[in-house]
């Protein structure tokens, strides 16, 4: 069975845990006491991945870190209607692009909320990080806005991707690190279709209302 | 904000960190009741902790000493007694989990009511601590140790999902609640093994009035389950409960004025603000109207 290497509280774990749960798949998972033990950072995990990051999944001799990468896996693996990730090339040039976003600019929602949440991230600059976040937000509105006007309601696709599965949670999870999402009207409609989604899971921080 | 001057804030022990968390080498940086302070292991273990001023520099000592796995400071020559914890002493010694710190942006007040409001279970943390249609919050006892500054709450009965991250199915629960003058709040709570009580505590850290880092520590008698996923359980009951804290206004609880109505099943929580309001203590507290 595939095994996850996961920390509940990780926006980028629950990236991976919804896939999962989306496509129907078993899986075990392997708790990390990410914190305050920060066992992410101990030898025995560094084996793991020498970055030091979750989620990592391991499904037989294959080991992938990165939470992009994984959903990319997944639903290459194991999605057999071909929907999270179509095999269409411009789609994929789009999803690919997304996914570097939710990799990237999005990570700045992540950066604020770690700062807000809890102790040891302190060097973290959380004013830059909340203006980093709002600037990225504003893309995803504006893109959202377009999309909606072609009548693609989906990030990449007129159906949902793992485009959508990769930005969903540190957007869901903004308020966490005090970015106030309440403006982008765009992008809450988005998250709230996003929940109406068949295997849709909730996290601490991201309840199944909105 | 700058150091309180609410005497019956000043008067408490505070929790500033786990023990881990102070090294030698390693000066731990902080804020209490508003004040900077620093506070340092020093080579023969000692703890040392003193203000520190507007220019960055060393100011009045506190005392500092170590409990229940954590760090505590007071800035009063004559606290308030820290209150005892039977648990910490049995033997042979149950299996401890220390939490971390969590900051929110809220008052120490509002923290401790939450923990203490069982209505909120089947809505928070639904099919965790609790689910629909079970929501009824039947009586419970309560009764205030004027001397200890206690307030405890005993036979609080509720039927959980999932209690504790070694159930295997939901059971009733009971439940025993102890706050500890203004930031501390015990919980006695029904073991897997029938007849014996878990007990954990959330230690609040005020650094200012409306922005806190949250600590606290499980005293388990299982050893099914491992520490990840015990810790797991507990942050994510709390994460859940940060997103409702941070989105309540105002921040500071309204004690001298009628604009939340209690219920019954808010009877901790009432004797709480009781004995806050006859403390007379004014951290954390929205001003009265007339001062505000």
């Amino acid at each position: 069975m595939m095994k996850l290497h996961d920390y509940e509280l990780s926006g980028s774990c629950y990236k991976v845990r919804l896939l999962l749960s989306m496509l129907d798949l078993p899986y075990e998972r392997l708790p990390l006491d990410f914190y305050p033990g920060r066992e992410h950072r101990q030898p025995d995990f560094l084996d793991v991945n020498p970055l030091g990051q979750l989620p990592v999944l391991d499904d037989g001799e294959l080991r992938l870190r990165d939470a992009q990468a994984i959903l990319l896996y997944l639903a290459a693996r194991y999605d057999r209607d071909g929907v999270w990730f179509p095999s269409d090339a411009a789609t994929q040039g789009r999803i690919a692009m997304w996914l570097a976003f939710a990799g990237g600019e999005l990570m700045h929602s992540a950066s604020a909320r770690l700062h807000d949440m809890l102790l040891g991230y302190e060097e973290i600059d959380a004013e830059r990080a909340r203006r980093d976040a709002h600037a990225a937000l504003r893309v995803l509105d504006e893109h959202l806005a377009e999309c909606e006007f072609d009548g693609q309601p989906w990030l990449a696709a007129s159906h949902p991707t793992i485009a959508d599965i990769a930005c969903f949670p540190y957007v869901a999870l903004s308020a966490d690190g005090g970015v106030e999402r309440s403006g982008y009207h765009q992008v809450n409609r988005w998250l709230r279709r996003f929940r109406q989604l068949p295997g849709f899971i909730v996290m601490p921080g991201v309840p199944a209302y909105a | 904000m700058t150091k309180t001057t609410d005497p019956v804030a000043l008067a408490e022990w505070v929790v500033i960190g786990r023990r881990e968390d102070l090294r030698p080498g390693r000066p731990w940086r902080t804020r209490v009741l508003g004040q900077p302070i620093e506070c340092q292991r020093l080579a023969d273990g000692a703890l040392r902790a003193v203000e520190i001023d507007a220019d960055g520099r060393h100011g009045a000592p506190l005392q500092a000493r170590e409990r229940y796995g954590h760090v505590w400071v007071t800035f009063s020559g004559n606290p308030r007694l820290l209150l005892e914890i039977a648990e910490f002493d049995e033997h042979p010694p149950r299996r401890y989990l220390g939490w971390g710190g969590v900051k929110v942006r809220t008052s120490p007040q509002r923290l401790v009511e939450n923990f203490l409001d069982m209505g909120h279970f089947a809505f928070v943390h639904t099919d965790v601590l609790g689910a629909e249609p079970h929501t009824e919050i039947r009586d419970y006892q309560v009764e205030t140790r004027q001397a200890l500054g206690e307030v405890w709450a005993t036979r609080c009965l509720a039927y959980q999902p999932k209690a504790s991250s070694a159930a295997g199915g939901g059971r009733d629960v009971e439940y025993v609640y102890r706050t500890s003058g203004p930031f501390v709040v015990l919980l006695y709570k029904t073991a897997e093994r029938p007849g014996t009580f878990d007990n954990l505590g959330m230690l609040v850290q005020p650094m200012e009035e409306d922005h806190c880092c949250v600590w606290g520590y499980t005293l388990l008698l299982e050893s099914e389950t491992a520490d990840s996923e015990a810790l797991h359980f507990q942050q994510s009951i709390f994460q859940q409960d940060r997103l409702i804290l941070e989105h309540q206004t105002p921040r500071r609880i309204p004690l001298h004025d009628a604009s939340e109505t209690p219920a019954r099943a808010d009877a901790a929580a009432i004797a709480y603000r009781r004995w806050m309001r006859e403390a007379g203590m004014r951290f954390g507290i929205q001003p009265k109207a007339a001062e505000a």
